[in-house]
């Protein structure tokens, strides 16, 4: 026992000061940088770009973090934000930059970008995403858009032609139908995968939007209560309970491990499917379904670079934006991680190194984001509420969509 | 003879219960991507893949993690262990004015949930006088805020300990304490010489439990390691790295989770002979 | 409280050595010190600035006070009201199992064996696992489309369930995990325990003609009382303050089913930024969490307990 305490004493003595002994040189800058998301292969994409940048610039330094998706980099951020050190960079989404822009934990970097060598080159729906009350507050590094993922196998197995997947919801209820395969009462291969709860239910959006519907006017205003939501509402229910297997959309979605023949995903999420030898040359991807006479459309989140509102050198941070949007750093994204380009004069380069990229460029080009309002989170529950009230057969859409509508009114006043 | 029975299959019932989720554990994580997708999940890896381990273990600097979470855990523990019977100890054996209130209020620490007192606790650290830069009031520098201190200071606090020992202290024979007072102890004398040396199964299990706590925790280093370069991450902030967007790599997450679950296992084991040393060798206080 | 008849004698032995000293009463003082300078700088102040908080609008940028308003809105909150009865429900159906299981694993591997050694490190292993990863193994158990259980069911001639997503089945599916996974804790605190209880009084009972089961009734169980009563508090707290597996396995759902009033404070202080609305629940979950424990401990006598000690 009094071994083990001197170990352990010696220990104390040793490294407590280790933590504190991480002082840069003074001369130099340096930024702290905060980014949403900490898989691997992303965050060796980043340190590599943070060597690459400090190499051309010397005089400052970016110390680099990360943390995992929704409430863990919320908590991060607002630990920092409330203690009054929050970092000079962040890496986040659509949904931070209203509420983040009027907490004035980001600073406008209008004045930079009006200079920007690169500020007619971005996609106008890309910039629109990271600008809030005509001030520009993010760049987009990332975009994440939902494609519609189908098995051509499947498709052909059910003697549906595997070139030329469903464009409108009446051919998507009819393949559905004809996709699902079921031993009794259990769906063993689902015809069409929706999810039955979801941390933020996105595939509704994109019924949504296939149908011409937005959640919010041209003032920030809540329009939820309409008409083209309770069509998708009552399109959706008339089919998905024969069609789908129950999952979440946190967790893996059943056309993933195979046992789904089409559904609508986050691109990123079919990489690890392309990859496996199994299913790379069975899957298709295009734009989502839309009404019969509207337009495809669908979601589409990114993830932009903003500079903090406690950050002293907002030049320095602006320096690392743009070198994190130059071409060859945004070909590498494409190139490596499979990202979508966010620049126009890059389109065509991307779409000849893969032959899905242009139908993922084409999600990017024709895809709406979270709601760009100080009321996004409160959305996001309330949306997941409706959805789920009506999937479950609690409410009528009309019903539900009134009681959202009510709902967020009350939680913005 | 039946009651012989009865407690084998009780015992084998838990032994099912708790060991099947494991095995199922040790199986995926020794197994391919391909057949964790495949359409027919097998419960049995074929092939074989060890390979998994050393895969999950470089995806980042795992030694640096291990030994961070086995510091923050291991000091926690023993710094918290000591204070905690000597509290638990006049908790339970001596009576002084305003007791009963102050071991409510012990009991009102744990009522409260951590998420809430997450950011006033972070300002706190920020704020810590004399420490990372800062001056005699706390302003200037970064304070505990990513130090090792900082992760560990918040655990020696926790009142789980210090009820946990007065219960148990409340077991032992009053007499103990009289033959103290007879034999000229003071309180501290009789802590140090008498109470503690028949802790050990109290603070064996004790250990175990600070331990785990400590070792599991995830959002206090999420919030009090900024500085990123791997320097303070500990092991559970790294076990969220096997995922992205769309995907879980469960092969190398179960790989590493078993590693890191391996670690307390250690622990547990080599703290067991203390709480169950009443078993062998008669019982502690006769 | 506070007598000083028997501290007495004790003092003059004290004062021998430190003369500044007077009285038992100072030494239980200098004895809880150490403890309450951390308490006080990490939970208490803390614990304060949460309380102040639950009268403001703290949320992103903004805090004021605003009176009792963050609690006449919980009144009408009804994903709290909800999560109110799912956090009772939790608790007592995880509390009343865990307490029988948990003492019935102790006694199960309380044996001078080696191989007790390794059923025990087995036993032991679901508490000792992070939340996290346990989830993950659950929910790959529960799920309805190619998770076991429902491949048992179908390989048994049943139709199989939809569990975490069938609106009454995920909170007990909940419970169960939990159960599961605090075996292991009642189980280690009984283990020790059990090691206090005199192999005399056993031996007295049996030669009285006491079974097994009439030893354990009439020796152990009033024996292990206050470890009991620790128990019963502790596990009442814990399964109060339940979140992790709400967090992972069902985000509250399917339509707040599951929501806990832990998982109702998270959310809104981090995904919505209301941290002066949350911190009001936290503070009704104090008050709650408080009179339970407050009952137990009552109700146990376990704050009488030092009665002619002092």
């Amino acid at each position: 026992m009094k071994r083990i305490l001197t170990i352990f004493l010696i220990l104390i003595l040793a490294f407590l000061p280790v933590g504190c002994a991480q002082k840069s040189p003074a001369q130099d800058i340096t930024l702290k940088f905060v980014r949403i998301g900490n898989d691997a292969a992303e965050a060796e994409y980043w340190k590599g770009l943070i060597t690459r940048f400090e190499a051309k610039t010397p005089g400052i330094r970016i110390q680099y973090d990360d943390a995992a998706i929704g409430e863990p980099m919320e908590t991060k951020l607002n630990s920092m934000f409330s203690a009054g050190m929050g970092p000079d960079l962040i890496g986040h989404g659509i949904m931070s930059v209203a509420a983040r822009a009027v907490a004035k934990n980001y600073q406008p970097i209008t004045k930079y970008f009006s200079t920007w060598e690169g500020k007619d080159d971005i996609m106008p729906s890309v910039l629109a995403n990271g600008t809030y009350n005509k001030e520009v507050y993010g760049l987009a590094y990332s975009t994440t858009p939902f494609v519609f993922a189908y098995r051509k196998d499947l498709f052909a197995a059910a003697g549906l032609d595997p070139e030329s997947p469903p464009k409108t919801w009446a051919e998507l209820k009819e393949y559905a139908e004809k996709l699902t395969v079921k031993e009794g009462d259990r769906i063993v291969t689902s015809g069409f995968s929706f999810p039955k709860s979801a941390g933020n239910f996105v595939e509704f959006d994109c019924f949504v939007f296939g149908n011409g519907g937005r959640y919010y006017d041209a003032d920030g205003k809540p329009t939820i209560d309409t008409p083209e939501k309770a069509e998708a509402f009552r399109f959706l229910s008339s089919f998905l309970n024969e069609v789908s297997i129950p999952f979440s959309n946190t967790e893996v979605n059943p056309f993933v491990n195979g046992s789904a023949a089409m559904t609508l995903i986050n691109n990123v999420a079919l990489t690890g499917m392309l990859k496996n030898e199994e299913y790379k040359d069975k899957i298709g991807i295009a734009l989502p379904p839309s009404n019969e006479g509207k337009a495809q459309e669908t979601f589409a989140g990114c993830n932009m670079l903003f500079v903090g509102g406690d950050c002293k050198n907002p030049d320095a941070a602006f320096q690392f934006i743009a070198f994190a949007l130059t071409n060859e750093e945004v070909m590498k994204r494409a190139t490596d991680l499979n990202i979508p380009v966010t620049r126009q004069s890059q389109v065509e380069a991307f779409t000849a190194l893969n032959p899905m990229n242009a139908v993922r460029a084409a999600c990017v080009a024709n895809g709406t984001g979270m709601p760009r309002t100080t009321w996004a989170a409160s959305f996001q529950k309330i949306r997941n509420t409706m959805v789920q009230e009506v999937l479950y057969g609690k409410t009528t859409p009309e019903d539900a969509l009134k009681n959202a509508q009510q709902a967020l009114l009350d939680e913005i006043e | 003879m039946t009651g012989r029975v009865a407690g084998f299959f009780l015992l084998m019932f838990f032994l099912l219960a708790a060991g099947i989720p494991f095995l199922i554990m040790l199986s995926v994580s020794l197994q391919s991507m391909e057949q964790i997708y495949s359409p027919s999940l097998a419960l049995l890896p074929n092939p074989v893949r060890f390979s998994n381990y050393p895969d999950a273990m470089s995806n980042g600097n795992w030694t640096r993690y291990l030994f961070n979470s086995a510091y923050v855990a291991g000091m926690s523990t023993v710094l918290s262990l000591f204070i905690n019977a000597m509290t638990g100890y006049a908790f339970a054996r001596i009576a002084f004015p305003l007791k009963r209130p102050l071991f409510v209020l012990i009991l009102a620490g744990m009522m409260i949930p951590p998420q809430v007192t997450l950011v006033p606790l972070f300002i706190q650290m920020k704020q810590f006088p004399l420490a990372g830069g800062n001056n005699l009031f706390g302003a200037g520098g970064t304070g505990l805020v990513d130090t090792y201190a900082g992760l560990i200071l918040p655990y020696i606090a926790g009142s789980f300990g210090v009820f946990m020992c007065r219960q148990f202290y409340l077991m032992f024979p009053k007499e103990l304490d009289e033959a103290a007072k007879m034999d000229g102890c003071g309180r501290f004398r009789t802590f140090l010489s008498i109470y503690l040396p028949l802790s050990a199964p109290i603070l064996g299990a004790l250990a175990v439990l600070k331990f785990t706590a400590a070792w599991n925790e995830y959002t206090w280093p999420l919030v009090m390691t900024n500085a990123g370069a791997d320097t303070l991450t500990t092991v559970q902030l790294a076990l969220t790295r096997f995922r992205n967007e769309g995907e879980i790599f469960w092969n190398q997450l179960m790989a590493a989770t078993m590693v890191s679950s391996l670690a307390i296992l250690v622990v547990f084991l080599s703290m067991q002979k203390y709480f169950v040393a009443g078993i062998l060798s008669g019982s502690v206080k006769e | 409280m506070g007598t000083f008849r028997h501290g007495i004698q004790t003092n003059i032995d004290v004062k021998k050595r430190i003369p500044f000293l007077t009285g038992d009463a100072v030494s239980a003082y200098l004895l809880i010190l150490p403890f309450f300078v951390f308490f006080f700088l990490f939970v208490l102040s803390p614990l304060l600035r949460n309380f102040l908080n639950s009268f403001t609008n703290d949320s992103l940028g903004v805090k004021e006070f605003i009176g009792f308003r963050n609690y006449e809105k919980l009144l009408r909150d009804r994903s709290f009201l909800r999560s109110v009865l799912n956090t009772f429900t939790f608790a007592l159906f995880s509390i009343v199992p865990l307490m029988v299981l948990g003492f019935a694993a102790a006694l199960s591997v309380n044996r001078p064996k080696k191989a007790m050694y390794a059923a025990r490190a087995v036993l032991m292993y679901p508490y000792v696992a992070s939340m996290v990863s346990v989830s993950m193994i659950w929910l790959y158990l529960f799920d309805p489309g190619s998770g076991l259980f429902n491949k048992v069911l179908w390989m048994a001639g049943f139709s199989g369930s939809d569990w975490l997503f069938d609106e009454k089945l995920a909170l007990p599916c909940l419970i169960v995990v939990n159960v599961w996974k605090m075996i292991g804790y009642v189980m280690i605190l009984y283990l020790a325990a059990l090691q206090g209880v005199p192999q005399s009084q056993y031996d007295a009972a049996v030669v009285d003609g006491a079974g097994f089961l009439g030893a354990t009734w009439h020796v152990t169980l009033p024996a292990i009382r206050p470890v009991s009563f620790f128990l019963l508090a502790t596990l009442s707290i814990e399964c109060f303050k339940t979140f992790e597996q709400v967090r992972i396995m069902t985000n509250g759902g399917p339509l707040d089913a599951t929501t806990t009033i832990t998982h109702q404070i998270y959310m809104r202080a981090f995904s919505e930024f209301k941290m002066g609305y949350a911190s009001a629940m936290s503070v009704v979950l104090f008050l709650m969490v408080f009179v339970v424990t407050l009952l137990n401990l009552k109700f146990g006598g376990q704050l009488e307990e030092d009665r002619g000690n002092g």
